[in-house]
């Protein structure tokens, strides 16, 4: 009966670790077919190189979560900084995965320098809709066709290559400032609305005054948060707009 | 031919004028909400149905939501049915595309603000979605949708809230017919919980805001609607 208790036992072990070797061997095959991105630190430094950005100090795997610390110098640039993270992350993640699709790092979650949360806790990462990706320059054209019907002024803009590709607008509005942030809505969205499959690609909108002050941000990460992706949003405290949700235009009810 | 340019031009000049004239119309909508008379519950839940956005250009917006405060209040969660039926509008929540999908929408200091958007099966808005927040006994707050985890645990840096019936809409040219309920008869009710969601609690008593004219708020308990 303890022989063969034992030989249950060892067969259990060899089975264990056979299993394991497999599953091993899988990752490595996977990681020297995909490419010189393949390892963590590689997959970071190709994205940071291609965002331009240096919002994000530091990143590391822990578990199944991917943790990027990110640099805060104050509100509006600490929200830039995360929407940067979180499409940097979310780059980072597509270019380790397997590809066979299962993706070993299922959340991104930031945090300051302190090490504490800043995102109210780790966010899953969905699946990325496959679209074709921009073309150059086409973040300027649709800069140039939609500044005039969104009534801002466009300081400067941006098109990154990754996830697809996608639009950084900077942005003065043409009309009284908190008229913009309160109808937003409609004015942010005649920005963006010829970005082809916008939905796809990400999208950072910063809206400031004639003299930089920060007014409002309006970004999308896709494949992280919800099935469609992830909007995020940046707004003055107190201030109101129909582009953010449970803000307008009486702030949070009941004034 | 210099009368065909003549004609064009004209013709532009009219098209380019009305295009500008509508996004010059002051935005019209807002927010109406019932909420409870007292804080530090532990969550909320309600099936709502209904219609909105009939020939409308915006948004309607129906929610659950727990937060700190019914007035100035810096922290929230909410999980909610969104239509957008105008390509042209953009929010924290969607990309300007005309859709119909659950929201769920977070802050942790009223300035920021993440929203995650969700397909449903049924992409009708108004068709009878349970909705839920809570807290659940392990820390944070989670998001359901007809009784499975949609999404959490959030730190939200609160550890009980107000529950808030919430409805929105915004428009630029044509109004919607916003009509929902919540707590359809044979459905949930809107309720509360003091116990990490084991047992609800009917909400009979509580306060009602809209920052708008034209909306319209029935009295709790369920079902009762609110629309315009």
């Amino acid at each position: 009966m303890t022989k063969t208790i034992v030989r249950v036992t060892v067969l259990v072990i060899l089975l264990v670790i056979t299993g394991g070797l497999l599953v091993m061997t899988a990752v490595a095959a996977v990681s020297s077919s995909s490419g010189t991105s393949n390892t963590l630190a590689g997959a970071v430094a190709a994205a940071q190189n291609s965002l331009g950005a240096d919002q994000v100090t530091s990143v590391k795997q822990t578990g199944a979560t991917l943790q990027l610390t990110i640099a805060s110098e104050d509100s509006f640039s600490s929200a830039v900084a995360r929407w940067y993270g979180k499409i940097l992350g979310r780059q980072v993640v597509s270019q380790i995965a397997p590809a066979d699709g299962a993706l070993p790092i299922s959340q991104i979650d930031e945090v300051d320098a302190s090490g504490a949360d800043i995102n109210g806790g780790p966010e899953s990462v969905t699946s990325l809709v496959r679209t074709d990706p921009l073309p150059s320059g086409e973040c300027e054209g649709v800069a140039s066709s939609n500044a005039a019907d969104a009534q801002v002024l466009v300081k400067t803009v941006k098109q990154i290559e990754v996830l697809g590709g996608g639009c950084i607008f900077v942005v003065t509005p043409e009309i009284d400032p908190s008229s913009f942030v309160s109808n937003a809505g409609s004015y942010l969205g005649a920005l963006i609305r010829s970005i082809p499959d916008r939905r796809s690609h990400p999208s950072l909108i910063e809206v400031v005054g004639a003299d930089n002050t920060p007014l409002l941000l309006l970004g999308w990460i896709p494949g992280v948060g919800g099935a469609f992706g992830q909007g995020v949003a940046w707004i003055g405290a107190g201030s109101q707009s129909s582009a953010v949700l449970g803000t307008t235009p009486s702030h949070r009810i009941g004034n | 031919m210099s009368l065909r340019r003549s004609l064009l031009g004209f013709l532009l000049c009219i098209s380019t004028a009305l295009s500008c004239a509508q996004l010059a119309n002051a935005q019209n909508g807002g927010q109406a909400a019932r909420y409870t008379t007292g804080g530090g519950y532990l969550g909320t839940r309600a099936t709502i149905s209904g219609s909105g956005a009939t020939n409308s250009t915006g948004l309607v917006f129906a929610a659950v939501a727990i937060q700190d405060n019914v007035s100035g209040g810096t922290k929230m969660l909410q999980i909610g049915e969104l239509q957008i039926t105008y390509d042209d509008y953009a929010n924290d929540c969607n990309q300007a595309l005309n859709v119909v999908g659950i929201a769920v929408e977070r802050t942790t200091d009223g300035v920021n603000y993440t929203c995650d958007f969700w397909s449903t099966a049924d992409t009708r808005f108004g068709v009878n979605h349970r909705i839920a927040v809570v807290a659940p006994g392990s820390g944070g707050w989670d998001a359901y949708l007809d009784g499975n985890r949609l999404e959490g645990p959030f730190t939200l840096g609160m550890s009980g809230g107000y529950p808030i019936a919430r409805a929105e809409a915004f428009w630029t040219t044509t109004a919607p017919s916003y009509n929902v309920t919540w707590g359809p008869s044979g459905y949930t009710p809107w309720q509360y919980t003091t116990n990490h969601g084991n047992t609800y609690t009917t909400i009979v008593n509580s306060g009602a805001a809209a920052s708008s004219s034209g909306w319209n708020l029935d009295n709790t308990p369920s079902p009762f609607r609110i629309y315009r």
